[in-house]
């Protein structure tokens, strides 16, 4: 019982705006601190410490920032269909800046994801782009994530937007079982999952080690950047309260 | 094998990692110039209701 009511506490703080704000100002420079201090150490095990790929030669470490920003890119999708979820049902304003805000920040990452691939294909596959399973169920990802954005700002009243984007977001969830098992599914030029078989991955440690590191920075960047667009967004969605007046006074 | 040379793959991997950096700093930067905006404007209305 005890346990209930202080989650139940935590969720009413949180789901306060000015102490959202605080505690996400408190946080802010100990993740982006861990953030390069990992993403500095990904680049330099994958750039430097890493050996070479005995097929793919030197070209496979692109798969350094390809692998985490395409995990990243199924991540926030689904952040953003969870937190649409928790703006439907309980109508939490917090919810919805967190949906919509992590929005761009998906779409920021199925790019790269695609762009990387796409200049990692060039040399291995000798062609920049096919229409196979996984790089179309990944562009309609970006396609979901721009979709979402637009549909966002196209409705003036943003609450009503919110709630507007919150069903496509959670419709768009279909698409992720779909990018995910297209490898398994389809005969694709994509190669298979090299990490997710844990019984017997198909990766030297000193491979995967800084693999992993770096999505862990990835993970952290999200969450980083999550706040600091969702610290922006307060600002505008709640100029009139007393508090944003107070703030802005003493910045 | 030179420090950081990738032979004739040198193109490819510092065009990903470039776009990588270049992507996320455009992540940073966004949000803190929309912040900083939005408190000055706060500011300028709060000192035009004064």
């Amino acid at each position: 019982m005890n346990i209930i009511q202080s989650i139940k506490r935590l969720y009413h703080q949180f789901a306060s705006p000015p102490y959202f704000y605080r505690i996400s100002g408190m946080w802010l420079p100990y993740i982006m601190g861990l953030f390069i201090i990992l993403f500095g150490y990904g680049l330099y095990g994958g750039l430097v410490t890493a050996p070479t790929d005995y097929e793919q030669g030197e070209a496979y470490r692109i798969i350094f920032v390809h692998v985490p920003a395409a995990w990243m890119s199924l991540f926030i999708y689904m952040v953003m269909a969870v937190a649409g979820a928790i703006a439907l049902i309980w109508r939490m304003k917090l919810a919805e800046i967190v949906m919509i805000c992590s929005a761009p920040i998906g779409a920021s990452f199925t790019f790269l994801a695609l762009a990387t691939g796409s200049i990692w294909g060039k040399p291995m596959w000798n062609t920049w782009w096919v229409w196979d399973a996984r790089l179309t169920s990944e562009l309609l990802l970006l396609f979901l994530y721009l979709g979402v954005m637009a549909l966002y700002n196209a409705i003036e009243d943003k609450r009503t937007a919110a709630r507007a984007v919150a069903i496509l977001a959670l419709v768009g969830v279909v698409n992720i079982p779909v990018i995910h098992y297209s490898v398994e599914w389809w005969n694709t030029l994509h190669q298979g999952p090299t990490v997710t078989k844990f019984d017997k991955p198909s990766i030297h440690l000193s491979m995967l080690i800084p693999l992993l590191v770096m999505a862990v920075a990835f993970k952290l960047f999200y969450i980083g950047n999550l706040f600091m667009r969702v610290r922006a967004e307060l600002l505008l969605r709640e100029q009139k309260s007393k508090w944003v007046k107070e703030l802005a006074e003493q910045s | 094998m030179e420090f950081l040379d990738f032979g004739k793959y040198n193109f490819y991997i510092w065009a990903s990692y470039g776009l990588t950096f270049l992507v996320l700093i455009f992540n940073v930067v966004l949000p803190v110039m929309a912040r900083k905006k939005q408190l000055n404007k706060i500011k300028r209305q709060n000192y035009l209701n004064q």
